[in-house]
């Protein structure tokens, strides 16, 4: 038997017998599981699934033990990965801690914020969210103004960030501040990590089109930070800003592949009756059709990864590909529930429709975030296809 | 699906040496050439037996038959290298739907005789689009076959009866008649009408070989070569939008088109994963095939008209080579099923 069976093996049983009940079966997504943080306290199941991948080390496989991860390599990683979708349990912990900035203090930070931050990370006890967007900065977002002042041990922040998702709910922030004068843009910013819970900092949600959302604004008043949570140096946080969004739209696109699985089979079944009106039954085929080779690009570019080849901006595609995937999706909903996917609330329409609507008014926003679509196809003219700027 | 999508290293050789020798002996100047001399075969001699040299007229014909054994990702590679150069040898008929299926069948001397001669580049075959035709030995055949791809040098036909056995009717029998097809996309064809032809028991081949799978094996093959040719037409625009000057540097530079290259490109990345995963599936073949020839089906037309536009009034020149890729998007669309026919085959394959 090779080493990464006996793996799997070991795994598998140890995943079986610490899993709780209540969890087995329950899995929702590659994203869906416990946020954690000093806020969400969490139920005793997901707590105690928690604790015994925590032992292990496994919230976290890949890190390396001393900061509380668990050491393995990529394929036994994989293995951990297939067993939780195998076994249906959610993941132990989620979050942007475990996907944008852990990777990042990995690959920046110094031994005392790795120490600092990374373990608290793979336990779920801080939860980090994105303080990228300004108002006055969104696709152009080197263009950021939120100030950091040099009082020498530490900087003043006056400013705003927005699209900050579960800012309300979490306890660090990391942080793109201009630390520098405004030309060039991309030469003055600094990469800065933010308790949340220092004076003078506030987060409000905003309601979309679509209702209520996870996304805030984030006001900085007058707030202090110590110099020593700057990642990299002063003014050279703009190629780290950068790295992390490789992390984010990775995490975007591994999303997307999974959810749309098995909507053509459960459209088809229920919604056999409106996909008798002219022309939507073509309309799911083609979307079905187009979801499938996006589906096979997908395992086309892991299986390439795996080979060692290069998938180069491949990620562009999908994130392109996958929003517009996911919005034709909600259309699509939307269409052929006809008049009962116009509903709001209340007891008239059927809650199933009533998500129909507000999925419908929230996909709009897919092409919209991380990127949009017009800065992807920026990036595939330029750098993939050599077009000049 | 979790078949390989990735290219070995004896098919990366094969798609590289394919793509070599039809750049360098198929040159789309002679797509003029072969048009204007209607006396012609119209493909390349030369260029057939280099064809032969390699073993690819046996692609797909088993070892013991004289061929080289390989599969439908092989054939796969072959089609996408001629169809980058809008090659008009009759691979399509001769070797993607005729020999796989002669090979199959051929157990007397006379089918065994004209399977040799097919793989060393001296005979050829072709298969008409229409299935089902009413095939007994003895009795009478009327038929009409349009457009039979590289028809016009067909020694014999490979027919596929309602009964779901397959026939080898050779071309010079009493009651058929044959007339070459001038078409505008370059690609040889001929019509044939059948008066009273009177099959024979032994033009019967004895093969079991499933029709559907074998006409989606071809139209897995066919989406293929139509994926080699939209690439070829989109990189030459490519060039063609780094290169062009208008108000004083490269058209290239304008955000109105760099969005519309850029969708290009995502085409044709998700049409080319739909070839890789229909060539190379374990499951689902009906569903993959559908998915093959509907992405590139549209996605060659749409690129072949963005093409045209990229290229402006250059484009819409004789003198141009980029119009045909034109040409040969919407005469490959039309055969083996649109987009609209897959679609409506996937939607049903799917249960609804």
């Amino acid at each position: 038997m090779s080493d990464l069976s006996a793996f799997r093996e070991e795994a598998e049983a140890f995943m079986k017998a610490a899993a709780p009940a209540a969890l087995v079966g329950a899995r929702k997504g590659r994203f869906d599981g416990f946020w954690g943080g000093r806020v969400h306290a969490g139920s005793d199941a997901e707590l105690a699934w928690r604790d015994a991948m925590v032992e292990k080390g496994w919230t976290a496989p890949t890190w390396p033990k001393a900061y509380g991860g668990g050491g393995l390599a990529k394929d036994e990683a994989r293995i951990i990965e297939q067993l939780l979708e195998e076994l249906q349990l959610p993941p132990p912990v989620v979050g942007f801690g475990l996907a944008m900035i852990g990777p990042t203090l990995l690959d920046y930070g110094t031994e005392a914020q790795k120490s600092q931050h990374l373990p608290g990370i793979t336990r779920g006890e801080i939860r980090w969210c994105q303080g990228y967007s300004e108002p006055g900065a969104g696709s152009d977002l080197a263009s950021l103004s939120c100030q950091a002042a040099d009082e020498g041990d530490h900087f003043v922040i006056n400013g705003q960030k927005v699209w900050t998702s579960h800012a309300d709910k979490s306890d660090w922030i990391f942080c793109l501040v201009r630390t520098g004068p405004k030309e060039p843009k991309r030469a003055g910013i600094t990469f800065l990590l933010i308790d949340m819970a220092s004076p003078g900092v506030t987060a409000r949600p905003i309601p979309l089109i679509s209702g209520s959302s996870p996304f805030c604004e984030v006001f900085f008043d007058e707030v202090r930070v110590p110099k020593a949570n700057v990642i990299g140096s002063v003014n050279e946080g703009w190629p780290i800003a950068k790295a992390l969004l490789g992390y984010e739209r990775g995490m975007i696109g591994e999303a997307m592949g999974g959810e749309l699985v098995g909507v053509e089979a459960t459209l088809a079944k229920s919604r056999a009756e409106a996909l008798r009106a002219p022309g939507r039954r073509e309309s799911l085929a083609r979307w079905a059709m187009e979801e499938r080779c996006f589906r096979v690009t997908l395992e086309r570019i892991a299986q390439q990864m795996k080979a060692g080849q290069n998938p180069g901006t491949l990620s562009s595609i999908m994130k392109v590909v996958g929003s517009e995937l996911k919005q034709q999706r909600w259309q699509l909903e939307m269409d052929l529930a006809g008049p009962e996917g116009l509903g709001w609330s209340g007891e008239s329409f059927a809650a199933e429709d009533l998500d129909i609507t507000r999925e419908w008014l929230r996909s709009r926003g897919n092409s919209i975030e991380g990127g949009s679509t017009e800065i992807q196809l920026n990036i595939i003219a330029t750098r993939v296809l050599g077009l000049p700027r | 699906m979790t078949d390989s999508l990735i290219l070995d290293a004896d098919q990366e050789l094969l798609a590289e040496t394919a793509t070599q020798l039809f750049r360098n002996l198929s040159p789309l100047d002679r797509l003029r050439a072969n048009r204007d001399d209607r006396a012609s075969t119209g493909f390349d001699a030369d260029l057939w037996q280099a064809l032969a040299e390699q073993g690819w007229i046996g692609l797909a014909v088993t070892e013991d038959q004289g061929g080289v054994g390989l599969g439908l990702a092989e054939l796969c590679l072959l089609m996408e290298a001629a169809g980058r150069q809008l090659a008009t040898e009759p691979i399509l008929g001769t070797v993607v739907m005729g020999a796989p299926v002669l090979a199959a069948g051929a157990k007397h001397q006379a089918h065994q005789d004209l399977l040799g001669a097919v793989l060393e580049g001296t005979s050829f075959l072709a298969m008409p689009w229409e299935q089902g035709l009413p095939l007994v030995a003895g009795r009478p055949l009327n038929a009409r076959l349009r457009h039979v791809v590289d028809g016009q040098v067909a020694d014999a036909l490979i027919l596929s009866a309602a009964d779901g056995s397959w026939w080898c009717i050779p071309t010079d029998r009493e009651g058929l008649s044959r007339r070459r097809d001038q078409r505008m996309d370059c690609r040889n064809s001929a019509s044939f009408d059948l008066e009273g032809l009177i099959p024979q028991a032994e033009d019967r081949l004895e093969t079991t070989l499933d029709q559907e799978a074998h006409f989606d094996a071809v139209a897995v093959a066919l989406a293929a070569e139509m994926l080699g040719g939209a690439e070829a037409a989109f990189e030459e625009s490519i060039e063609y939008l780094k290169t062009r000057a208008q108000f004083g540097g490269p058209i290239g530079r304008f955000q109105a088109l760099q969005h519309r290259a850029a969708r290009l490109y995502i085409r044709l990345n998700l049409a080319r994963s739909a070839v890789l995963a229909a060539a190379r599936t374990s499951s689902e073949q009906a569903r993959y095939a559908s998915l093959a020839k509907a992405s590139t089906s549209e996605t060659f037309l749409i690129v072949a008209k963005e093409a045209v536009q990229f290229h402006g009034g250059i484009g819409m020149t004789d003198e141009c080579t980029i119009g045909f890729y034109l040409k040969r998007a919407q005469g490959s669309r039309v055969m083996g099923g649109d987009e609209h026919h897959h679609r409506d085959r996937w939607a049903r394959l799917g249960g609804y």
